[in-house]
């Protein structure tokens, strides 16, 4: 009886053949106690199916379940960097992670990627906006109905997108379809669950794009393991004036308002004096967790949790940085704007304030769409979001950002710059403001996210 | 499902003891009491997310076991639903944004103006008031009884808690196929996949986890455990044991049939009726039907649960029997993939006439006596026709 490989739920199985089987195709494989086979993971289909090929055994595949396409021309013309991008991905076997920053045409190098597979193809996304702008980028070049997994929709065609989420919940019933893998801000693939959606997916074919893909060791391992190794670098600096729009950024230290800051600093003496007392430094990442533990232990410590929030809350949104977007917002009339914010309480209150647009989770999507096409056309010159604009979204038109309020990322501070580069039309240089409450426990956190090249070299206000 | 900040549960050594709620309580009775009369007038009143989660809250607040009183509302809230808000609200914000782009360059920068000028006479319009908080609750699960919401509470701890399992172990004392059957169709819904051992002539183990698990220890099945759960409650004499990873730490949940967990009001214990038909009809002079046979798990996708097994009153030789209805096309095509297997197993399929054309290309399994028709059901006259035809009685 030959051997035959099948995918289930998202692994491979082999049944059938002799009794020993050769040790190159044994090393992929886990014995199953549970079913009486042998069990692989499905990222490891190339690396089996060759395996087998080399042992010289009869086999037959059940595996895959996807073939070529007929994919019309997409008409593509490359910039260097992206030719490079190609050549590297290529020769380094279909498979890899191309590290570039936002705007160079990271999407366009997928499109050209695939076009040269001509195989089905699955494109993984963190969020329903990269969807939505993923599906309608891939409609425009292939002229083809484009799938979609996420907010909403299920449909699955050979070109498809899907966000990491749904993702992981259907590739034990896609896994097989699609050949070709795109991960798109891969930085997020080797998270503890969603890593499942790469490794239930027996693309032989991987590409990993991201314009922040510094990671801890363990998890660029898995995404090493799971996509490739990083082939290519482009550093913001090398397409800045040429791909990139020039930029610089303007760091504004702004003086709480004295009732506010009076507010503050008895909130934070509450907090911290429950910090020294027992011991929290969150030197080690046990501590938070330590923390919230002892707020939620007694009625002190859930007062000592509403002042830690109530500081949090002046410093991140105090009036005084209110009245500084407005000025801001009056500096710049006649360019876009795009405001963050770390949290949607903040944007909201923006929002209601300015009568400007704000896009968060909460945002249905017609409204959402609306509202990212006004802001490019130019009919919203502002529009407020806390998180889901922090990466991907491709608005070219805006020229200056705001961060009214953030966490300590360098990753989120980076993508956040990454908005504003895209070059258009008449913009000569765009501009990133980061709004800091000073003397507040946001001198701190500024200080962390600027910890990247994009922000070293540049001079602060 | 309750989050971890709602389960109340203590760690000693590497164990976990989860803390139930005694069905006579008072604080739970009370406080469940409170909570299922403010839903009832929520509901009537029609108030707003915000207003019902800040009334949560305090409520919340105000209790010492602020576990409890945060578990029991999150699981009203979760079966809560809400309207979609105001419908004329984006229209008018619509409106409203695209006249602010022209105001605010005819303000010159003086915010009074502007706002004035977007505001008009409409007050203290709220721009964003249809956001989830302002949403009004529409309709909600209702909790016939205290009693009934104490016990959602207790299954939703071990639910909670087996967010955080690998894999599930679970002991059963002398299962019958039919209790055990209907079990492992559920493990085969949740997509799950056990590893069964005998310990003991009656003691059954098994091992239950999803198919990626063998490869990479993952939480990505947890929920299919959690949901799965509730179906062990129904199962006689069980025993389970789940290691939880919380906070980087192992910790062992073991939990049995003394806990006080009962299954959801329509997951009581249930045997089909056609079966409970077949039990109670079946008379056969050579044939006893019995009821401690052990789960059969040959080397297959899933292991087989006979629907009848069958012990021959003069030779002692044992054959069984697995039925596959109208829409167990895919597993009737998995087990007839194998043939040889049947005999081995000393196993006969019986198959709805619906599923003809697969068992039309199986005319030597239907020749040999492993493989028979039915419609609907079978009767106990065409069971033992197709024992006598298997040959499994040894004489």
């Amino acid at each position: 009886m030959p051997v035959i490989l099948d995918f289930h739920l998202g692994t491979l199985t082999l049944s059938g053949g002799p009794e020993e089987l050769p040790p190159e195709v044994v090393r992929w494989l886990t014995r199953d106690p549970r079913t009486g086979n042998c069990r692989a993971r499905a990222c490891d289909y190339a690396a089996l199916y060759l395996a087998l090929r080399n042992s010289g055994l009869e086999f037959t595949d059940r595996a895959r379940a996807f073939a070529p396409l007929e994919l019309g021309d997409p008409g593509l013309t490359l910039r260097p960097h992206q030719q490079r991008a190609l050549a590297a991905w290529e020769a380094a076997g279909f498979r890899g992670v191309a590290a570039m920053p936002t705007g160079s045409g990271k999407t366009i190098l997928a499109v050209a990627a695939i076009a040269r597979l001509r195989r089905p193809t699955l494109v993984l996304v963190p969020t329903i906006d990269l969807l939505t702008q993923w599906t309608q980028v891939l409609e425009r070049f292939f002229r083809c109905p484009i799938g979609m997994l996420g907010g909403g929709s299920h449909e699955i065609t050979p070109l498809t997108v899907s966000t990491y989420d749904s993702a992981l919940l259907n590739m034990e019933f896609i896994g097989n379809r699609f050949a070709f893998l795109v991960a798109d801000e891969c930085h997020h693939l080797p998270g503890a669950e969603t890593r499942l959606a790469a490794a239930m997916s027996l693309a032989p074919y991987r590409l990993g794009l991201s314009a922040t893909p510094e990671l801890p060791e363990d998890r660029a391992e898995v995404l090493k393991d799971l996509i490739g190794p990083t082939v290519i670098e482009v550093a913001i600096a090398e397409l800045e004036g040429s791909s990139l729009s020039p930029y610089r950024i303007v760091t504004l230290r702004v003086p709480l308002d004295p009732q506010e800051e009076a507010l503050y600093r008895r909130h934070r003496e509450v907090y911290t004096a429950f910090l020294r007392r027992h011991q929290l430094s969150f030197a080690s990442g046990g501590d938070w967790g330590r923390f919230l533990q002892l707020c939620a232990r007694s009625a002190e410590g859930r007062q000592v949790m509403r002042s830690f929030l109530e500081q949090r809350r002046i410093a991140r949104g105090g009036r005084a940085k209110l009245r500084t977007v407005w000025e801001l917002a009056n500096r710049h009339l006649g360019e876009r704007m795009l405001i963050f914010t770390a949290d949607n309480a903040t944007a909201y209150e923006l929002g209601r304030l300015f009568f400007w647009p704000v896009l968060t989770h909460h945002t249905k999507a017609a409204e959402r769409k609306e509202f990212l096409d006004r802001f490019r056309s130019g009919e919203y010159p502002v529009l407020v979001t806390s998180k889901v604009l922090n990466e991907g979204v491709d608005v070219p038109a805006a020229a200056v950002g705001v961060i009214l309020s953030g966490s300590g990322s360098v990753r989120e501070h980076v993508q956040r710059l990454g908005r504003i580069l895209r070059p258009s039309p008449g913009k000569e240089q765009a501009v990133l403001y980061e709004l800091i409450s000073a003397d507040t426990s946001e001198e701190n956190v500024s200080r962390r996210r600027r910890n990247h090249a994009a922000y070293r070299r540049r001079r602060h206000a | 499902m309750l989050k971890l900040e709602h389960l109340r549960f203590r760690r000693r050594l590497d164990k976990l003891h989860v803390g139930f709620v005694p069905a006579d309580d008072e604080t739970a009775r009370r406080l469940g009491g409170e909570l299922i009369s403010a839903f009832g007038e929520a509901i009537a009143g029609h108030w707003t997310r915000g207003e019902l989660e800040e009334w949560c809250a305090a409520l919340t607040r105000r209790e010492k076991d602020t576990k409890l009183a945060s578990g029991l509302t999150k699981l009203l809230l979760d079966h809560a639903e809400f309207s979609d808000g105001d419908g004329d609200l984006p229209e008018l914000r619509r409106a409203i944004l695209a006249r602010a782009a022209e105001a605010m360059r005819r303000a010159g920068g003086d915010y009074r103006l502007y706002r004035d000028e977007l505001r008009g006479d409409r007050g203290n319009f709220d721009l964003y008031g249809d956001l989830p908080e302002f949403s009004r609750l529409e309709k909600c699960r209702t909790f016939a009884s205290v009693g009934e919401l104490i016990d959602a509470y207790n299954l939703a701890l071990v639910q909670g808690l087996l967010l955080y399992a690998e894999k599930l172990t679970l002991k059963f004392d002398s299962p019958r196929p039919e209790e055990l059957r209907p079990l492992l169709r559920r493990m085969r819904f949740h997509r799950l996949l056990a590893a069964g051992t005998r310990l003991s002539p009656t003691e059954t183990v098994l091992e239950i986890d999803g198919p990626f698990s063998l490869l990479e220890n993952s939480r990505k099945y947890a929920l299919q455990l959690a949901m799965f759960f509730p179906n062990v409650l129904a199962m006689p004499n069980w025993k389970l044991a789940a290691k939880l990873k919380l906070a980087d730490r192992e910790v062992l949940l073991e939990l049995d049939e003394r806990a006080p967990l009962k299954p959801p009001p329509r997951r009581a214990d249930y045997l089909p009726p056609e079966i409970a038909a077949f039990r109670a009809a079946f008379d056969s002079a050579e044939w006893e039907l019995f009821d401690d046979a052990p789960p059969l798990l040959p080397d297959s996708a899933v292991p087989v649960i006979p629907d009848f097994s069958f012990r021959h009153r003069r030779t002692g030789c044992v054959a069984h029997v697995e039925l596959f209805h109208r829409w167990h096309r895919t597993g009737l095509e998995r087990r007839l993939a194998e043939p040889e297997k049947l005999a081995a197993l000393k196993l006969i399929i019986g198959a709805d006439r619906a599923l003809a054309p697969i068992l039309d290309a199986h005319p030597q399994a239907e020749e040999a006596g492993l493989l028979f028709r039915f419609r609907d059901f079978p009767g106990v006259e065409t069971t033992l026709r197709a024992l006598k035809k298997s040959g499994f009685a040894g004489e």
